[in-house]
């Protein structure tokens, strides 16, 4: 028998070297760490995102639209721009409403201690570590929502837009709910990640979050519509102190840890500048002879942004203030006092604010760090919130003083239960009104100014106080008696 | 039963063929086995099936073997399935073992088409080898082609990230990841450059093209405790066996004065046209989606989370992976879809319930952030279906 050869034959073995070297190619191309070190999968890993998962609600119509992106629960930075009441419900009552609360509302409350609570027109909100309870005005529960498995709400304020609400979880999860319904606009979660209260700013919602693994702190930024994760920014190797304070362009952001306060750039996504939390030799400024001695202290609140200045305070009191864009020491003040709080700042009037734990407000002048006024609530607390709120002029008119700084007033808690505002300028009490309780909330005003509303908690009760103006009031009594009138006859 | 005659005749005068009808068979014995120890599909048997092949997106509305008769159905499999590798070692009852094996394949095809989550590369391979085997005239030679095209798809369809990383391997043997992506790579080699040895008529060639697959398919055997590395091999017995019987025929044609009598070479380049056809992007919503050789094992994550509203209370469920569902229907959309679905059926009974929000999202290894693939706030509504997400 004889064979016979085809010619092919003897391009059988080098068609199949060139095969295995086209196969070694095709691995190599789709990975190319075969003969490095580290694998392919963790490379893979490496190269992804910061490991969160953001579902976002794909349905056009509950995406967020401008109006409902207005801020209506924010910091100083944002009440002195009178963002909070804007020109439509910039409140008008009369003072003399404050004397009698005409409606009081015992409200449905969170399983377990409170821990912030929020008022606008659309509800009252009340968070405590297990669930979130949001209430209409008239003490109607709107809906409830408990994070799963053992997983518990972060305390901080209550971040909150015109329509949405954003809640934060130690175990890392971020819901933004849709206010009156409590429909889920977007839903993040992170899987190694502990979340602080997230924050609201024009475009974004920020959170700082720890990294797990190696204990350090991160910046999260999401955009506010969609939820959609936009960056994060430097490690920390401190936990964050307060919450984060922005600038009004909302190109840096300001924070504290115990030891330091930084600057990031949130353009160029990297560390500005940082300063440790004691006072330095002020470059400018008349001198001072309250400026506090070098010693160790600690930051225990949050920084505050006002116009190029950032002023921060140690839970010491030494006051602080620093170029915003670069760092530099522009005055120091010591207080005396031990304070928890940060700073309300009111450009218009060149003053911040701060209250002590003692129950003192301070008043410093924002140019030179001296102090201009102090006042003694007689209410003494680690904690409880300053506002700065502008009022119409007509709102005046009862209190036969002369309103100065452009109608701005000071109102904090004192005496109690008691609700008490001073005037800016030379800390003058305007007026004090009683609530039943310690308040929780800041007063929300809604309308024309003729309602307040304000949160306060008697023990473990938990009530909304109703405030209408006399005028109002004095319609609706009248508008009663002639109902009552016309049912007799 | 002139066509039927034809296959028979083909069948009955060629050795290998029988063993092939037996090894067939057998390894329908084999599949009953594995599907009655599979719990996903032992669960969806008699209940709505897990996945609707995108030709029958109908599935769970309508059922080819109702569910009542499904478990006798699975018994009659097996029945005619034993009959068939008995029946097949005998010439003299061919015929008898043909019809066998016609009917445990149909009631199979049947058992497949209604449940896609029973699908893999092997087994849509598996079931064109049983058709062919049956009603293709030419067996031999068109299995021996079937078997090299497929290999080959199989190879390049794993030059991809997700398989070279080597995390898709089952890791039943404690191994560095390092180690996996070497396997990954052998396999690659082994699926591309041995087929071309299967098909050469040079026996020492031929011998270690098998010996590589058949070697190859048992470690693989040993590391998934799959049935695909039982039916490669298998069907690799029967190659070898064609193989020895070609050589065989093609001495003895040397001696041969006469013409003789071959079966139609007019319906094999039909077949493969058909798998051909299968393999295009457009095949999937046809029957010839069956026989589509896959990229499958492809590594994916997924995220579902769900909110239940019912009356002022709103709630998160819990939707951890479901043990009970084999690895690679874990991120599957449409399971993740049926799942909240029942969720749906079950609350709606409950007071106070109003509907189910609910996304779900995936990335595969390569993808830097996830996709969604479905979410809906009114995931109850009957207006919302597999559909509004796109099915398999």
């Amino acid at each position: 028998m004889r064979q016979t050869y085809s010619p092919f034959r003897f391009l059988y073995f080098p068609f199949l070297i060139a095969l295995t070297i086209a196969c070694l190619y095709g691995v190599y191309k789709n990975n190319p760490y075969l003969m490095a070190q580290e694998g392919l999968y963790d490379q893979l890993r490496l190269q992804r995102g910061a490991d969160l998962i953001v579902m976002q609600h794909p349905r056009t119509e509950f995406q967020l639209t401008e109006d409902d992106l207005k801020i209506s629960h924010a910091k100083h930075e944002d009440l002195q721009r009178s963002r909070m009441f804007p020109e439509e419900l910039r409140p008008t009552h009369r003072w003399a409403l404050f004397g009698s609360p005409e409606v009081a509302i015992d409200l449905p409350q969170a399983e377990g201690e409170t821990l912030s609570t929020a008022i606008d027109g659309k509800g009252a909100y009340f968070l405590s570590a297990k669930q979130f309870v949001a209430v209409k005005l008239t003490g109607e529960t709107m809906w409830t929502f408990s994070p799963p498995d053992a997983d518990t709400f972060v305390a901080g304020p209550i971040a909150t837009t015109a329509r949405a609400v954003t809640l934060a979880t130690a175990g890392g999860r971020l819901y933004t709910f849709e206010k009156s319904t409590g429909q889920i606009l977007w839903y993040a979660k992170s899987q190694d990640k502990y979340l602080r209260a997230p924050m609201y700013s024009k475009k974004f919602v920020y959170a700082f979050a720890e990294d797990k693994p190696d204990q350090t702190w991160i910046l999260l930024m999401f955009e506010r519509e969609s939820g959609k994760f936009v960056q994060k920014i430097p490690r920390l190797s401190q936990p964050l102190v307060d919450e984060v304070a922005l600038n009004s362009d909302e190109t840096s952001a300001y924070f504290t840890t115990p030891k330091a306060l930084y600057a990031i750039d949130l353009v160029k996504k990297e560390l500005n500048w940082k300063v440790a939390a004691q006072p330095e030799k002020a470059d400018e400024g008349e001198e001072n002879k309250d400026a506090a001695p070098v010693k160790d202290m600690i930051f225990s609140s949050g920084p505050t942004v006002s116009g190029d200045r950032v002023y921060a305070i140690t839970s010491e009191g030494v006051a602080m203030a620093y170029d915003g864009r670069n760092g530099r020491p522009i005055w120091n003040t010591d207080l005396g006092a031990q304070v928890s709080g940060g700073f309300s700042a009111l450009p218009d009037a060149f003053k911040i604010y701060v209250r002590d734990r003692a129950g003192y407000i301070h008043a410093l002048n924002s140019r030179t760090g001296k102090r201009e006024w102090r006042f003694n609530t007689a209410q003494s607390g680690p904690f409880y919130d300053l506002y700065l709120l502008r009022m119409r002029g007509s709102s005046f008119a009862d209190l036969k003083v002369m309103p100065k700084t452009r109608y701005w007033t000071v109102w904090t808690y004192c005496g109690g239960t008691r609700l008490c505002i001073f005037a800016p300028e030379d800390g003058q009490p305007y007026m004090r009104t009683e609530l039943k309780g310690r308040p929780l909330s800041d007063p929300y005003f809604d309308g024309e100014g003729e309602d307040m509303w304000i949160a306060s908690a008697e023990g473990k009760k938990i009530q909304l106080t109703h405030f209408i103006a006399e005028k109002k009031l004095k319609a609706i009594r009248e508008a009663e008696k002639s109902a009552s009138t016309e049912t007799t006859n | 039963m002139k066509f039927i005659k034809k296959n028979l005749w083909e069948i009955e005068r060629s050795p290998a063929l029988l063993i092939l009808g037996s090894l067939l068979s057998a390894l329908h014995i084999i599949n009953y086995f594995f599907w009655s120890h599979s719990s996903s599909f032992m669960a969806s048997i008699e209940g709505p099936p897990l996945l609707c092949w995108q030709f029958f997106s109908q599935c769970t509305d309508f059922k080819l073997i109702p569910g009542s008769f499904a478990s006798a159905f699975l018994v009659l499999y097996l029945i005619f399935a034993i009959l068939g590798a008995l029946v097949f070692m005998s010439r003299r009852f061919a015929g008898f073992a043909w019809f066998c094996l016609f009917f445990a394949t149909l009631l199979k095809t049947l058992f497949y088409v209604q449940d896609a989550s029973l699908e893999s590369n092997y087994q849509n391979l598996l079931l064109l080898i049983n058709i062919c085997f049956l009603i293709i005239p030419n067996k031999s030679s068109l299995i021996r082609l079937l078997v090299f095209v497929g290999y080959l798809m199989m190879g390049f369809y794993k030059l991809s990230p997700e398989w070279l990383a080597g995390v898709t391997i089952p890791a039943r043997v404690a191994m560095p990841l390092k180690g996996y992506e070497w396997l990954a790579v052998f396999s690659v080699l082994i699926e591309i450059i041995m087929p071309w040895l299967l098909i050469s008529r040079i026996r020492v060639r031929f011998l270690y093209g098998f010996a590589a697959l058949f070697g190859y398919h048992l470690i693989q055997l040993y590391f998934t405790h799959h049935f695909d590395h039982i039916a490669a091999p298998t069907i690799l017995v029967f190659l070898a066996f064609e193989h020895f019987e070609q050589v065989r025929k093609d001495r003895e044609s040397f001696y041969r004065s006469y013409e003789h009598p071959e079966p139609s070479k007019f319906w094999w380049p039909v077949a493969i046209g058909a798998f051909v056809l299968a393999q295009l992007p457009t095949g999937n919503e046809t029957l010839l989606r069956v026989f589509k050789i896959e990229k499958m094992g492809s590594y994916s994550e997924c995220q579902q989370v769900a909110f239940v509203h019912a009356g002022s209370k709103i709630e998160q469920l819990d939707l951890s992976s479901d043990e009970e569902i084999a690895m690679n229907l874990r991120c599957h959309p449409t399971v993740a879809f049926n799942k909240v679905k029942s969720l749906c059926a079950k609350l709606k009974k409950e007071a106070d319930f109003q509907n189910i929000t609910s996304f779900f999202l995936q990335r595969q290894l390569a993808e830097k952030e996830y996709r969604l693939v479905f979410g809906s706030d009114r995931f109850c509504d009957s207006t919302y279906t597999a559909e509004n997400m796109g099915g398999r």
